[in-house]
């Protein structure tokens, strides 16, 4: 369950981009999660709400998009999309892969409320 | 509403700190090795036998468990310097932790830095503490499909020692499969089979550990 730290971290990168803005609310975040990470898309979004509670980011949607794996082969340089479980080259069938898409935790974008807008709102 | 674009790495902090504690240690002159497996694999033991063989490279151990300090204590019994590190919920070591273990050991007079990780076999695999090298473990007892089950534990692996060999012969082990399901993970490190209770390549992993060292 490391989906807790990861859900911490998001928030405090939102937390500090929204003030940046003068943002007042936070209403979405968008996160691109690789698939390396091994992280529960429903266990981080719970973690998510939790980490965010009494913060800017209190209450806002988190979206999640999966990115799959890709990798270049350490030995004869070929660009493939290994499987979770199957990290052999189709090539030479090393698997020897280095990662270059599908490995990291991406902060995207964020939707911000200002303070006027809050005001004009009913929410 | 208005929409920020930002586009930055999340991980990208620990990803800094990890950096900070390699670059302290190569300053040191210490090589850094942590060591991941599951909770039971071996994983003291194997570093208990390895500190009081390894008289001439003079080594520590960062020892990271959620509660106790029992590892430490069975370490230090060595003479070595160890540091536990209890990360409470925590289900992996962080850089930050290893820094704060690092601020406890005499760089200046330790060549290799073993850092024993959380036994846990997903959350580890992930996070980069600054280490040169990474070690994992694979037991007899645990069977022979975990390299399978958790192949990113095994992929990130520099070196993969299967442990407690000795039982082999009494416990339904196929290490042919083992060896089929590492051929779909991870053909750069070797697989090295040991034994604290025969001895069985111990002379293999100092020496792989010797050949490590910082000249």
């Amino acid at each position: 369950m490391h989906e807790l730290g990861i859900a911490t971290e998001i928030v405090n990168a939102t937390v500090k981009a929204a003030a940046a803005h003068g943002a007042e609310r936070v209403s979405a975040v968008a996160v691109e999660v690789g698939a390396l990470q091994l992280v529960d898309v429903e266990a981080l979004c719970a973690a998510f709400a939790a980490a965010a509670a009494g913060t800017l980011a209190a209450g806002a949607r988190l979206d999640v998009r999966e990115v799959p794996l890709q990798a270049v082969c350490r030995v004869c340089g070929t660009t493939y999309a290994p499987a979770i479980d199957d990290y052999q080259c189709p090539r030479c069938h090393a698997a020897d892969p280095e990662f270059v898409a599908g490995n990291d935790i991406m902060l995207m974008s964020i939707d911000l409320e200002t303070a006027e807008e809050q005001q004009g709102e009913p929410h | 509403m208005s929409r920020i674009e930002v586009v930055s790495s999340v991980l990208a902090a620990n990803e800094a700190k990890a950096e900070q504690n390699k670059a302290r240690l190569h300053a040191a002159g210490a090589v850094a090795v942590n060591v991941l497996s599951a909770p039971g694999s071996g994983k003291t033991t194997l570093l208990q036998h390895t500190l009081t063989a390894l008289t001439d490279l003079p080594a520590a151990v960062l020892v990271g468990d959620l509660q106790t300090s029992r590892d430490a204590e069975r370490l230090a019994a060595t003479g070595a310097p160890v540091v536990q590190i209890n990360t409470g919920q925590g289900c992996h070591l962080t850089p930050d932790q290893v820094a704060e273990g690092l601020d406890r050991l005499d760089l200046e007079q330790i060549k290799l830095v073993f850092i024993e990780n959380i036994g846990n076999m997903v959350c580890p695999a992930g996070v980069d503490l600054g280490e040169d090298y990474r070690v994992a473990l694979l037991s007899v007892p645990e069977g022979d499909d975990k390299i399978a089950k958790y192949p990113t534990l095994f992929q990130a692996a520099d070196l993969i020692l299967l442990s407690k060999v000795d039982l082999l012969p009494v416990l339904p082990f196929n290490v042919a499969q083992v060896e089929a399901d590492l051929a779909l993970v991870n053909t750069r490190a070797p697989l090295l089979r040991r034994s604290t209770l025969t001895g069985e390549g111990m002379p293999e992993w100092l020496a792989w550990l010797r050949s490590r060292r910082r000249s």
